[in-house]
Formats: C-alpha cells, structure tokens, sequence
C-alpha cells in the first residue's frame, strides 16, 4: 500500500499535479471562475450579500431597453471603425517602410514603436495637454483658436480615436514586420523581372502572401478598441453628452459608480459575446485564407 | 520576358520614395508627443501655454513638486513591487503550467487546457465585476469569515493588485509549444539517471527556455507596469497607489498643473523605455513572433 502510494508520488500523473496545482488554482481563480461567474451574475441579483435570487434575463432585456447602452454599443461600433481601418493602414505603410533601408530608419521606427510601451494614462494625458483649446500644442499648429476638441459632441470621439490609434500602431507594426520578413523573397525577385512596379509586388504578392496577418490585426485591433478604458477615463469620462460612453466605461459606471454589479455583468456578457463572435468570424476567415 | 525600361524603373522607385516619406512624416508625427511631454516637464509654467516651441530657460521645479506633491516615490515603489512579483509570478508559474500541459499525461489534462483556450479569448477589462467579488470575498482576509463574508477580502492591497497579475494564460501557451518541441531524449535519460522530474525542469529545462522566459518576463512587466483599470477597481489608500493611479489623480485633482504632472509621466515612462531599449533586439524578432504564435 505504501509502495503503492510512493510509486503514484514519483508517477507522471503525481507530477503533472504537482506542476499544474498552484498555476491552476490561480487561474482558476483570476480567470475560469470569473468567466463563469460572470454569466451567474448576469441572471441573478444580489451580488453584494451571501445569497442571490435568479432573475432569468431581465438584467438583459433591462439593458437592451436603456438608451444609455444602445448609445455606448453604438459608440464602441463608432470607435471601431474610426480606428480599425485607418490603424490597420498606418501600421502597414510603418511596417513596409521600416522593412526597407533608408537613412534614420532605426529612429522612425522607434518612434512608431515607443507609444506601444508608453502607458494608457501617460499618452491620455500628453493629449489632454496638447488637445487644450487655448495654449494646446494641435491648435497652435492648425493654426485654429479656441477649438475644444474633448468637448465639442462631434469631435470627442474622433480625438479619443486619433490617441488610440496613435497608442496602437506600434505594435501592429511590428507584427506586420514580422510577417513582412517571411514574405518569399523569390516570389518578390521574380514579380520584378517580369516587370511588376514596386505597387503590383505589394499588391500582388505582399499582401496576398500577409492576408492572413491582416486579419489577425483587425481581429486584435477591433477587441482593443473594446477594451479601451484608460484613454475615456483621463479624457473624456464618457462625456461630452454621453459621446464617448462606450460598452466598456458603462460597465465600469454601472458597477463601481452604481453599484450594480449584475447589470455590469451583463453588460460584460454582451461584450463576451460579441468578443466571441468576431474571434469565431476571425478563424473562419482564416481558414478561407489558408 | 523584357527587361523593364528606365522610365518605368524611375516610377518605380517613385512609388517606393512615397512611401518611405508618408511613414517618415508619420513617424515625427507619432514621436511628438513622447517629445512634447520631455518638453513640458522642463519648461516653466508661464511659458507652457507660450507660443515659443521651446521654452526659452530650463526649469528643473517640476520634478522637484512631482517628486513632493505627487509622492513620486510612494507610487513607484508600489509599482515596483507589484512589477516585480508579476513578473517572478507569470514566468514561474507560466513555466510550471506550461511542462505540464506540454509533457506530463494526467487525467483532465485535456479539459482543463480547454477551460484555458475558452478564457483566452475574453479580455481581463470584460471579467472586472466577478474578478472584483472574488478578491473582496477572499477567506479570511481583510476581516472575512471563512466564508469570504462580513470584509473587504484582499481589496485595498498589495496582494489585491498583484493576484490577477500573477499568471497569464498567454504565457502558459507559450512555454506549452517551447516544450513541445524539447527533446524528449533528454528528459528520459535525466529521469533515467535518477534526477525527479522536478529537477529536470529546474535545472535542464528552464534554462533553456530563454526566449518564453524573456517574452513573459518583459511582457509582465509592461502590462503591470501600465495597467490601470484593476489598480483603480482595487485600491483605496493613496499609500497604495501605483504610478497610473497616482498621475491620474493628481491630474483630476489638479488638471492644470502640466509641468508637475509632465514630469511625473516622465518618471514613470523611463523605465519601460529602459527596458524597451535593453531588449529592443527581441521586439523586433523573436518577440512578436513568439508571441503570435502563443
């Protein structure tokens, strides 16, 4: 009997325990119960004492009904195709420069690249200070005065874009690069002899044989724009009228501001699901492409 | 097949210079901010508003009331110790995960990395309220019951800040798929000579995951570094703050103090440039690229 259990202790099976216990408690609860615990949320109420009561999905009709939430999804779609198009084209044009040689190549790329480490506070609020309507480093250089890009209901979302993008690039960049470089160089040699200018190698060769990649970038690029809160929080806080609430910061509002945290919850479900759906979209994609 | 005529070369490369030059000017473009905060952080207050780009005398003050009113010293040593123990914690931890799922054979195995694939994809920010009520209920923290009731957990902690930070699933996969594809001689024949298999991965096997170690090491340490949301979900007591809180606060308390706030982002953004710099090397191969792949 001992031996027996000596000889489990020194098995494979004893091992892998041993290995996985403590990663697997902790995930399981930083990240598995929190997954699952976040759907109980959402049907029940009661998050704040012992017991909670199951109210099927009236948080969710709740939620569906609020002109609040319908304006902050629409705000987030917003958001997403103010940044997704326009970032996935910067990272690529930074990515296909910084892939040939030319002079201060090394510094160009750096300063695509350092935003990516800066943080989300820091970067809001070097824009909060060069966005100021009086004094502010954008105007003085549009030459335009008084012109409150944070507050101004039209211009708040676009100017809250324009610091996510200009966060977000550097690291799209460098994924492009990466791909950039496992482009078949014979393929590229090849185009040249046979006459296709330096746009026909790029259009027909580079980005058929990176298609896969742009999609990843898009995928990523659209679940950052989802999870952009420290950028609203410094800038905007949801404002002017509600302009820039998007999914994120209503769920943050609702559960922190509010206190209810099961209508937080759902909201967060909202977002998993739509989060799920565009990975799903995003591997289906990719098996067409591959 | 013909050769190409010159003109059509000199178009060629036309399209080519265009290129570069639209990046060039997007590239000051994307550096004047960092530049901008630089700037800011030395120029005197009544000249940050000036219509001079730059400011026409130094002023080391900022740093001097950043240091003092913004407590720069506090937040950057709790930042410091929540970075560090993220980054022991997800190379550790992510290590051990990772041999596993990688090589040991134990029943559930195959469930549970598919628990793991599942939460990979939601994003942390989604999971805030239920990740919330769990370290408020922690047991027997924070004045709880066994239960995880009547207290506050570990909210308003360091332990609070820290635990979701400890392990990445990212970082599992990552060293999963470097394992993988380790020799499985050498771990038979070191079992053979009698080492444990702890000792084998200890000794033989970490060493050589240098690649996974840095990638999860540095990656720990900018995301903890910079995060924000779950510090601000989390934390209380000003003693507490890191960095981000505490730049962010002093900013809604005193929005207008540029210089003081512009060198307090200035502190605080020197180290992950120092670390950016140190491993730039590894950012522009293997790092993204071990990463897209993980």
């Amino acid at each position: 009997m001992l031996r027996r259990a000596h000889r489990f202790w020194r098995g494979e099976a004893a091992s892998g325990y041993r290995f996985i216990a403590v990663p697997i408690i902790l995930l399981g609860l930083v990240k598995i119960f929190p997954f699952a615990y976040n759907f109980v949320l959402s049907v029940t109420d009661g998050a704040f004492s012992g017991d909670s009561t199951f109210v099927g999905l009236s948080h969710f009709t709740h939620i569906l009904d609020s002109p609040t939430t319908i304006n902050a999804l629409r705000n987030t779609i917003y958001m997403t195709t103010l940044v997704v198009p326009l970032g996935t084209l910067i990272s690529l044009i930074a990515a296909l420069a910084a892939n040939e040689s030319f002079p201060l190549r090394g510094l160009i790329r750096l300063g695509f690249v350092l935003p990516m480490v800066t943080s989300i506070v820091v970067a809001s609020m070097i824009w909060e200070l060069m966005l100021l309507p009086r004094g502010g480093l954008l105007n003085s250089a549009l030459r335009i005065q008084g012109t409150n890009w944070l507050q101004t209901p039209g211009l708040a979302m676009p100017a809250v874009s324009g610091v996510v993008i200009w966060l977000i690039v550097g690291l799209n960049m460098l994924v492009f690069l990466a791909a950039l470089q496992d482009v078949d160089q014979e393929l590229l040699g090849a185009a040249e002899v046979d006459g296709a200018s330096y746009l026909q190698r790029i259009r027909h060769v580079t980005l058929p044989s990176i298609t896969h990649v742009i999609l990843f970038v898009v995928a990523t690029m659209t679940i950052a724009v989802f999870r952009s809160f420290g950028v609203i929080f410094v800038l905007t806080q949801g404002g002017p009228v509600q302009r820039t609430n998007t999914l994120v910061w209503e769920a943050y509002l609702s559960a922190f501001s509010y206190l209810k945290f099961n209508e937080a919850a759902a909201i967060s479900v909202v977002m998993v699901l739509v989060i799920l759906i565009l990975t799903a979209t995003y591997l289906k994609a990719l098996r067409r492409h591959t | 097949m013909t050769i190409r005529p010159i003109s059509q070369r000199r178009g060629d490369n036309a399209a080519r210079r265009a290129l570069i030059g639209i990046a060039v000017v997007l590239g000051v473009l994307w550096a004047i901010p960092l530049l901008w905060m630089a700037i800011m952080s030395v120029t005197p207050t009544e000249e940050i508003f000036g219509t001079a780009l730059v400011p026409t005398q130094l002023t080391g003050d900022h740093f001097r009331v950043a240091w003092e009113e913004i407590d720069m010293p506090t937040l950057l040593f709790n930042s410091a110790i929540i970075s560090f123990a993220a980054v022991i914690g997800q190379v550790l931890l992510a290590a051990m995960a990772g041999y596993a799922f990688a090589r040991l054979d134990f029943p559930g195995r195959r469930p549970l990395f598919a628990l793991l694939v599942i939460t990979m994809m939601v994003p942390f920010e989604v999971l805030i309220v239920p990740l919330f009520l769990v370290v408020r209920s922690l047991p027997l923290l924070g004045g709880n019951d066994l239960l995880g009731l009547g207290g506050t957990g570990a909210v308003n902690s360091h332990l609070g800040i820290v635990l979701p930070n400890l392990i990445t699933v990212y970082g599992v996969f990552l060293f999963r798929q470097l394992f993988l594809s380790f020799p499985r001689e050498v771990e038979e024949a070191s079992i053979v000579d009698g080492a444990s298999r702890s000792r084998f991965f200890w000794t033989i096997l970490l060493p050589n995951a240098k690649t996974a170690v840095v990638t999860v090491g540095i990656l720990a340490f900018l995301w903890t570094w910079n995060d924000f949301l779950w510090p601000l979900v989390v934390v209380r007591d000003s003693s507490l703050f890191t960095t981000q809180i505490g730049l962010a606060s002093f900013n809604e308390q005193f929005g207008t103090r540029w210089g003081p706030l512009m060198a307090g982002s200035l502190i605080s953004t020197v180290p992950v440039i120092v670390v950016f710099l140190v491993a730039q090397r590894w950012f522009f191969t293997s790092g993204v690229r071990a990463g897209l792949k993980g």
